[in-house]
């Protein structure tokens, strides 16, 4: 009786939902006849499906379209704003000396952690780093000025760009 | 208009008519809604989630092959946004219903139930407990029992939208279930 009790308590929850092959479903309601206990398992199955059934079919408060056509708006136009100065050339043109200047000072700089490379140990080798500096400074303004969509990505956002702000047809 | 069936209305928005989502939102708003709010017990989350959902669902709509119902399809964002959501929020989960929580509620023992004027609202409390109760379940057993057994939706549709196995979702439910008539021990008819 105790097996038998097992092996239903297994095929409750497909009993109560009427899944079970007709052997099966002929087992258990035969069985729940003469045990109590099972029997009250059952009763309990069916009334907790009643209850989770009753907190289902829950309506909407309002209608939601309009509130999401304006979240779809808005992340379209920031989708687009972020993606324009992502690739913006402009943008590029100003981070790239940035970078640059920031490792050349680096690398003049990097003596003051412990593990870095010493300083320039004479006024003239701190004279020739600065030049080295001016220069490259000087020759990258004048290749961005004369240049400004040279490089890959560049070329790429003007005519992203460029797309963009076509007049339609 | 409404009679488009929903892969005609997604091939539609595909193409750039962005306003017949609109159709969709509007034929299972409630559905989403109503799944997402037995997860996360809060209308004012629920709404804010299910707009949410949508909008995801409108920005994935291009990866959308239809090897599945379009409804199933959403039914999975809409489950995996609230889940996304239950797990960056505090947890506030129910490890223990206590018999006082039961009786301050009105969810009296099944034998001592009478027919009190206050029924109505005892039943409404007794449905946030049940909530609270289906709240404390693992996170897998949760998703089949809401789906299944509150949103009523067939062991197949459930295992399509969970991507496993009918006899997985058989499994997770029998055995949410099971772990409901144990915490509302002593609380059903049955009892």
């Amino acid at each position: 009786m105790e097996s038998d009790c097992r092996n239903v308590a297994a095929l409750i929850s497909d009993f109560v939902d009427g899944s079970l092959g007709p052997r099966e479903q002929a087992l258990v309601a035969s069985h729940i006849e003469g045990c109590e206990r099972c029997r009250r398992e059952v009763e309990r199955t069916r009334e907790i499906v009643a209850r989770l059934d009753s907190l289902g079919g829950n309506r909407a408060p309002l209608y939601l379209w309009p509130c999401v056509a304006r979240r779809i708006d808005e992340r379209r136009t920031r989708r687009s704003l972020s993606s324009r100065f992502r690739i913006m050339p402009g943008w590029r043109m100003v981070l790239i000396p940035a970078a640059a200047a920031a490792a050349v000072a680096f690398f003049l700089l990097g003596p003051m952690h412990p593990a870095g490379p010493k300083l320039p140990q004479s006024p003239a080798a701190v004279a020739q780093a600065s030049a080295e500096l001016s220069a490259y400074m000087q020759a990258y303004s004048q290749f961005r000025s004369a240049q400004p969509l040279s490089d890959r990505a560049a070329i790429a956002a003007a005519a992203h760009l460029e797309r963009e702000d076509a007049p339609p047809r | 208009m409404t009679g488009c069936s929903d892969e005609a209305i997604v091939e539609r928005v595909k193409s750039g008519e962005t306003d017949a989502f609109g159709l969709l939102v509007q034929k299972y708003q409630d559905r989403v809604y109503s799944t997402i709010l037995n997860y996360v017990n809060s209308v004012e989350e629920a709404t804010d989630l299910a707009q949410e959902a949508f909008v995801k669902a409108f920005f994935a709509l291009k990866r959308f092959q239809g090897s599945s119902a379009f409804y199933t399809w959403l039914y999975r964002i809409a489950v995996n946004t609230a889940i996304d959501y239950l797990r960056k929020r505090p947890a506030v989960r129910i490890d223990s219903l206590e018999d006082d929580r039961f009786r301050e509620a009105g969810f009296e023992p099944a034998a001592g139930r009478s027919a009190d004027p206050e029924h109505a609202l005892a039943l409404k409390e007794q449905k946030q407990l049940v909530r609270d109760a289906i709240a404390a379940l693992s996170e897998k057993l949760r998703t089949a029992l809401i789906l299944h057994d509150v949103e009523g939706l067939s062991q197949e549709e459930v295992a399509d939208i969970l991507n496993c196995p009918v006899g997985t979702v058989k499994s997770r439910v029998s055995r949410a279930r099971s772990e409901l008539r144990v915490a509302l021990e002593g609380y059903l008819d049955g009892g």
